[in-house]
């Protein structure tokens, strides 16, 4: 029993380290800043780690193939934005609205994957670029207005809770589920992983290796839509640019948890930890009185300094 | 006391002891080679050796003083410079870039001199005779066989005055594997030394001054090798009297064809091979490297796009990548067991796991139980000497990747398996294992394209052999045909039937 519990602790130390982080991150907030972290505080910030951390479980697919999707802020806003102005504050087709949605989303994704998968565009170019179409696209079909608020059925899912948990949280680790049995249960996980680890010897093994890759980035555009759909409905409105603020922060949280950024690592758990990590820092900079220019900057530190840390991590391994 | 010497070096990974005390020495201007069976500690040693692991005990001394390093860059600073089995130049580099890219030469400013670079290159490529590889040339565009010799300049360019070549001729061809060997030479005449390891029995006679034999992991003698014979060496390594090499077989093959091919083209690389592989047969691939096997292997795996048919069963099938070939029942061993074969960074278990995973699935879910008693029977069937399953295919030795690499097809029960070179890297023993699963594999009426640099291996365990070149089938080999001459003669294009 030990023994086996050893083990796992060598195997998923990166993710005990995380949790470990995050704990000593909230405690140290906790004294610095009165009112950290304690009564509806715990609250607010559940809310938000569960927002980000809903695009970093799509996001941890596509970091473990090896690439990234920067597409998700105008995927997550176009989700949004279609919800409120189709529904108009009614609940009438919310189910047909909200299949709409996630119909359009896979196909973002299918877009995504085949330009990766099948044209061999650079992952980071491909999603920016699509990220800069859907807004485009947004921009013009909309002539700059919002329209409409969000229906009273998802309002009340949003901001609801079951036995004191916010529903969004209750979303969160529903779905952070989800994805931790397929990725270390199916066979779809496996193949995932192998083709993260070793693209040419996947191929070789007979890994599909174009369609595996494309169906990450289909299930990491249906994590903003699902997203795009709770925070309008926890906002109770949407509006153009709300996801711009996510561009770096899903991919910061995954890579935080233990993913390496070269691909072939990465699991739901950590993801989990690595969110938590980064919305305790940002909520402690925010009640720091720190200027959202010097967040930024906070931001874009912590996201080179732990791809720093993976991937030499990476190097270390490749190196035996 | 001059010379190196290692002594009493310990390593264990967890339960198991890769070495155990070992001793060895060596001294100037010698070529000491460094025998073993599969997993009796030889790479874990030249691992230690050259900094990629730490000893757990134990002492590395050369010409007295004591050697300390962490990593092969410290190694190499100490004067020990290591060819590794596996290849480790940038593809993207230039050959040039490649040799000079941990100490690029001096130039004005900072920006690299490429000319400088190119005529130090040159220099180098004079004073151990290399005439075929351009300096300027991106390494992803030679052949495995120059890449290693690449490889093996840029380690002697740094000067070390001890040399590791692990298997360093297993991916030369032959007239290259003289060329190493005339070096080893020349470099032990200048008073280096030369740790030379290889699986190549005759060839480590034929070149090496003494030998230091490993058994499980503890050294169990040194001798000199023009005063001992094979069988003593053999019995050495193995603890007991080798029997037969290559196993003793009867022609199975029947004549209903398995797999045909007709007029496979790839332009450039392969032209207008046509040929039968019968149920029940080994077929034998030969000929100089470089002259179409890898391609026509290739094609027939779905990994190359070929132009003409393939048969399976007398039923025409469309292979457009490796995924098609296996649905088919036909399996590839690549050539290149590190990058192609196997993901070294995931488990055993996984690896073994892949090309089945479909079997052993429902609504897409691994059934565990089922999968877990399959990698049991396949590790137990091919006997795959780990740890755990759950360790990383790296931790593995040379033999025992190969093994694992075997396994994951067998667990298919693929009907028809193309090989290339699969003894490329491995010891005596497994070598001679493999020769009998793949006669077995052929007994149970499955098919085998067998292609091999090693022609005792073709005349050992073949049915037929197909010789190549020119891109092309220049010759079938039958019965009493099949001689070593036979394959040269037809290999240089010669032929070898008189002329009516």
């Amino acid at each position: 029993m030990i023994e086996r519990l050893k083990k796992n602790y060598y195997r998923n130390k990166t993710i005990y380290f995380c949790y470990m982080a995050a704990i000593v991150m909230y405690v140290a907030a906790m004294i610095i800043v009165p009112g950290f972290g304690v009564g509806t505080h715990v609250r607010s910030l559940m809310l938000e780690a569960s927002l980000i951390g809903i695009m970093a479980l799509g996001q941890t697919f596509v970091i473990i193939s090896g690439g990234a999707d920067l597409s998700m802020p105008w995927t997550m806003t176009g989700s949004a934005v279609l919800l409120t102005s189709l529904s108009n504050q009614k609940d009438d087709n919310i189910i047909w609205i909200i299949l709409l949605i996630l119909a359009l989303c896979t196909i973002v994704g299918m877009l995504n994957g085949l330009g990766v998968a099948y044209l061999k565009i650079p992952p980071m170019i491909m999603t920016l670029g699509m990220n800069s179409i859907l807004q485009g696209a947004l921009l013009v079909v909309l002539r700059g207005s919002t329209g409409g608020l969000a229906p009273q059925s998802i309002i009340n899912l949003a901001t609801g809770s079951l036995l004191g948990i916010p529903n969004l949280f209750i979303f969160w680790i529903t779905l952070g589920f989800a994805a931790s049995v397929l990725l270390h249960y199916s066979t779809y996980g496996h193949k995932l992983f192998a083709l993260g680890n070793n693209e040419k010897a996947a191929y070789f093994t007979g890994i599909r290796v174009k369609r595996v890759k494309m169906m990450a980035y289909v299930i990491s555009s249906l994590a903003p839509a699902i997203t795009g759909i709770l925070y309008a409905g926890r906002l109770g409105q949407s509006y153009l640019g709300m996801g711009d603020s996510f561009l770096f922060l899903t991919i910061i949280a995954v890579v935080l948890g233990g993913a390496s950024p070269m691909g072939g690592s990465g699991s739901s758990i950590g993801t989990f930890a690595g969110t938590c990590i980064l919305i305790v820092l940002k909520s402690f900079l925010a009640s720091a009185n720190l200027p959202t220019s010097a967040q930024d900057i906070l931001n874009g530190i912590v996201l080179i300094v732990a791809i720093i840390l993976m991937s030499g991590k990476n190097r270390k391994r490749d190196r035996l | 006391m001059s010379g190196f010497v290692v002594k009493k070096i310990s390593k264990s990974f967890g339960a198991v002891k890769a070495l155990d005390e070992v001793n060895f020495s060596a001294e100037h201007g010698e070529i000491h080679a460094i025998l073993g069976e599969n997993g009796a500690g030889k790479s874990t040693l030249i691992k230690i050796l050259s900094g990629v692991q730490q000893a757990d005990e134990g002492t590395i001394t050369l010409n007295g003083k004591e050697l300390r390093f962490k990593s092969p860059k410290e190694a190499l600073a100490c004067g020990i410079g290591t060819v590794f089995q596996e290849l480790s130049l940038m593809q993207d580099l230039t050959v040039a870039q490649n040799i000079f890219f941990e100490h690029y030469p001096k130039s004005k400013g900072i920006i690299i001199d490429k000319k400088l670079l190119r005529e130090k290159a040159l220099e180098l490529f004079q004073k151990y005779d290399i005439m075929d590889i351009d300096p300027d040339i991106r390494t992803n565009q030679l052949s495995l066989s120059q890449q290693q010799m690449v490889e093996i300049i840029k380690v002697i360019s740094r000067e070390p005055s001890i040399i590791i070549l692990d298997e360093a001729t297993s991916a030369l061809t032959q007239n290259r594997v003289h060329w190493l060997l005339d070096l080893a030479r020349k470099l032990a005449d200048k008073n280096k030394m030369i740790l030379f390891i290889s699986h190549r029995l005759q060839e480590t006679r034929q070149n090496c001054d003494r030998v230091t034999v490993l058994r499980n992991g503890r050294d169990v003698g040194v001798r000199t090798l023009n005063e001992v014979d094979n069988d003593e060496l053999v019995s050495l390594m193995i603890g007991r009297k080798l029997s037969a090499y290559f196993p003793e077989w009867k022609p199975m093959a029947s004549e209903q064809p398995q797999l045909e091919a007709k007029s496979l083209t790839i332009d450039k690389y392969l032209n207008n091979v046509t040929f039968t592989l019968r149920k029940g047969e080994v077929l034998g691939v030969g000929g100089l490297a470089g002259q179409g096997q890898v391609p026509l292997f290739l094609a027939l795996a779905g990994i190359r796009h070929a132009t003409g048919e393939i048969m399976l069963d007398g039923r025409k099938i469309v292979l457009r990548n490796p995924g098609d070939a296996l649905e088919n029942g036909i399996t590839l061993i690549p050539e290149d067991r590190s990058t192609e074969g196997l993901i070294q960074t995931m488990s055993i278990r996984i690896n073994l796991l892949l090309p089945s995973l479909s079997i052993f699935s429902k609504w897409g879910f691994l059934n565990r139980k089922q999968s877990e008693r399959a990698i049991e029977e396949a590790i137990e069937r091919l006997e795959i000497k780990m740890g755990s399953s759950d360790d990383m295919v790296m931790s593995l030795s040379g033999g025992n990747q190969q093994k694992v690499l075997i396994s994951k097809y067998l667990m298919l029960n693929p009907k028809v398996f193309l090989m290339l070179d699969p003894t490329r890297g491995v010891d005596v023993g497994t070598k001679s294992e493999m020769f009998r699963l793949v006669r077995k594999l052929a007994e149970e009426g499955n098919s085998v394209l067998f292609y091999s640099t090693d022609l005792s291996e073709l005349t050992g365990i073949c049915d037929r052999v197909m010789v190549m070149y020119d891109n092309s089938v220049f010759d079938t080999l039958v019965g009493e045909e099949i001689t070593k001459e036979n394959i040269l003669k037809a290999s240089v294009g010669e032929s070898i039937r008189i002329t009516q």
